[in-house]
């Protein structure tokens, strides 16, 4: 099992992460939760990182404040302290000799989906790393350059972007079709000599929509989309190899409960391609999917039972991923800002004595407080009639 | 007037006032909580004051009075579908015993809660939640806190 030790690191006073092969973080805004997940890539990549800001002409000296300015963005020196301490699989990870040197091994472990990845494209196009100001953070401008790589190597060269054949099953086909993009293909487009992606309805004398008038959620979902396709290479390459962690920042914004049904059907995708997915979350979905996926794995219910959290159809190849999918193991962590702790709330249990568990680090206060506030007034209001 | 005369004066419960939460049986007890304990006026387990002149009736099982509101408990599993629709039969039993004549505890502002007894399959965004709290019962998991 893999560890992860914050101590002192920006708001994180005390925090002990022991990951699963599915792990979610919930908490408030500036808890903490995107800090230690770009602190797991930076640990495990740190040669690829230094590798890939050389590349783009980035330079920084031995001292740790100017590496985590670049690494982190602009001012995010800030968050490591004399007393600051980080322990991975319960070793410490010396920083100055971490950051200061460069690091062997160059490969990749993890793939880090950031919360901007919006800002990846411009115009309906990847932006490339160094189209980016340097106090930009790095997994915003990683991200941002894969997708331009994927886009000029694996899919630039046909018109489809979405649905290909090829790429994702074609029951998530369906789904994301009738979830997210509704009639409208998304397709390669040019506008004199510049690619950009477009959607596009059906008919032949369909105008192509640009990326400015595509809703919100289409914006966000797209570059999602592209990520997902390059952890999910055609053919029969299930996985990329070098790549061990998914981590993916709110999947859930800008989307419709059903659109993020189905993007968490592709998380069970990915697990099942034994990536081991980190996420990030303000939504109550994504916690329902890991409650129910344990409480499915304690009641040894079928793979069909999983299934049907999502309203999937029962095939051949879903049946594969949802048996696969229950035999993980889950975790969830709450980040709790005011004490600058992490608690595991794992089990979930709505009848926990113990309120960050029972309210799901939050994500359940509020309805908790409506069904109060409604049926106080509706016992009251309807005796009196 | 106090919550002891207004119980001895309903039919069916007189004499089954109890002070404090001492109508609830420990384990009962055990799943609620309140800050100032004076404030709990007493108690009354309906379910067995009942049990001789209702036996088929879905009898509620507890009342509560806490700062001149009544609280009325039903602790039941919440683990299966079907206990939804157990505990609105429940409720429903509770508001027409509330209506009949000469119940003196039909004037008071009123609290309805679920707790459950076991494992929790419900949380507070499930739609069968939803329709009990549109219904005026609040489902309080495995704890209520009075407030």
């Amino acid at each position: 099992m893999t560890t992860l030790q914050l101590k002192k690191v920006g708001p994180i006073v005390d925090a002990e992460i022991e990951f699963g092969d599915l792990t979610v973080f919930v908490g408030p805004q500036a808890s903490g939760k995107s800090i230690a997940l770009q602190w797991l890539k930076l640990i495990a990549d740190t040669g690829a990182v230094q590798e890939q800001l050389h590349n783009y002409g980035l330079d920084w000296s031995t001292e740790p404040g100017e590496f985590l300015d670049l690494y982190f963005g602009e001012g995010m020196r800030s968050q490591w302290r004399h007393d600051s301490e980080i322990l991975w699989n319960g070793r410490p990870v010396n920083m100055q000799s971490k950051v200061g040197r460069i690091a062997r091994s160059k490969t990749e472990s993890v793939f880090l989906i950031p919360a901007q990845r919006v800002l990846a494209l411009r115009n309906g196009w990847p932006r490339p790393f160094g189209d980016y100001d340097s106090g930009d953070p790095f997994t915003v401008r990683a991200y941002s350059e894969r997708l331009r790589i994927l886009m000029e190597k694996e899919l630039g060269r046909g018109n489809y972007v979405f649905p290909q054949a090829n790429r994702l099953k074609g029951d998530y086909r369906k789904l994301l079709q009738s979830n997210v993009f509704g009639d409208f293909n998304l397709e390669i487009d040019k506008l004199r000599s510049q690619k950009r992606l477009v959607l596009r309805a059906g008919g032949e004398s369909d105008a192509p929509l640009p990326y400015m008038v595509w809703s919100a959620g289409q914006r966000e979902f797209v570059p999602l989309l592209l990520g997902l396709y390059w952890l999910m290479p055609p053919a029969k390459v299930a996985r990329r190899n070098e790549i061990k962690w998914v981590v993916i920042e709110e999947l859930e914004m800008g989307l419709h409960p059903r659109a993020i049904t189905t993007i968490l059907l592709l998380i069970l995708e990915l697990l099942s391609r034994d990536y081991k997915v980190c996420l990030s979350t303000h939504s109550p979905q994504v916690l329902d999917l890991v409650w129910a996926l344990r409480a499915l794995q304690t009641h040894r219910a079928s793979a069909d039972d999983l299934l049907a959290v999502f309203e999937a159809p029962k095939t051949a190849p879903l049946r594969q991923v949802a048996t696969e999918v229950l035999k993980k193991s889950a975790k969830v962590y709450y980040f709790q800002r005011s004490h600058g702790t992490v608690k595991d709330i794992t089990n979930l249990d709505p009848s926990s004595q113990v309120l960050e568990e029972a309210t799901w680090g939050g994500l359940m206060e509020f309805s908790g407080r409506a069904n109060e506030a409604v049926a106080k007034a509706v016992a009251n209001g309807l005796d009196r009639d | 007037m106090s919550f002891k005369t207004d119980v001895d004066a309903t039919p069916s419960l007189n004499g089954k006032y109890c002070s404090g939460l001492k109508a609830l049986p420990a384990v009962d007890s055990a799943r609620v909580s309140v800050n100032k304990p004076r404030d709990i006026e007493g108690s009354v387990d309906i379910d067995s004051a009942l049990k001789q002149s209702e036996p088929n009736a879905t009898r509620w099982d507890y009342v509560i009075a806490h700062k001149s509101r009544l609280i009325y408990l039903e602790v039941h599993p919440a683990s299966s579908t079907k206990n939804a629709g157990e505990v609105r039969e429940k409720l429903d039993w509770l508001r027409s015993w509330l209506k009949r004549k000469n119940n003196k505890l039909s004037s008071y502002q009123n609290q309805f809660v679920w707790i459950s007894s076991g494992p929790v399959t419900f949380t507070p965004t499930d739609p069968r939640i939803k329709a009990l709290a549109s219904a005026g019962l609040l489902f309080a998991g495995g704890h209520y806190k009075f407030k």
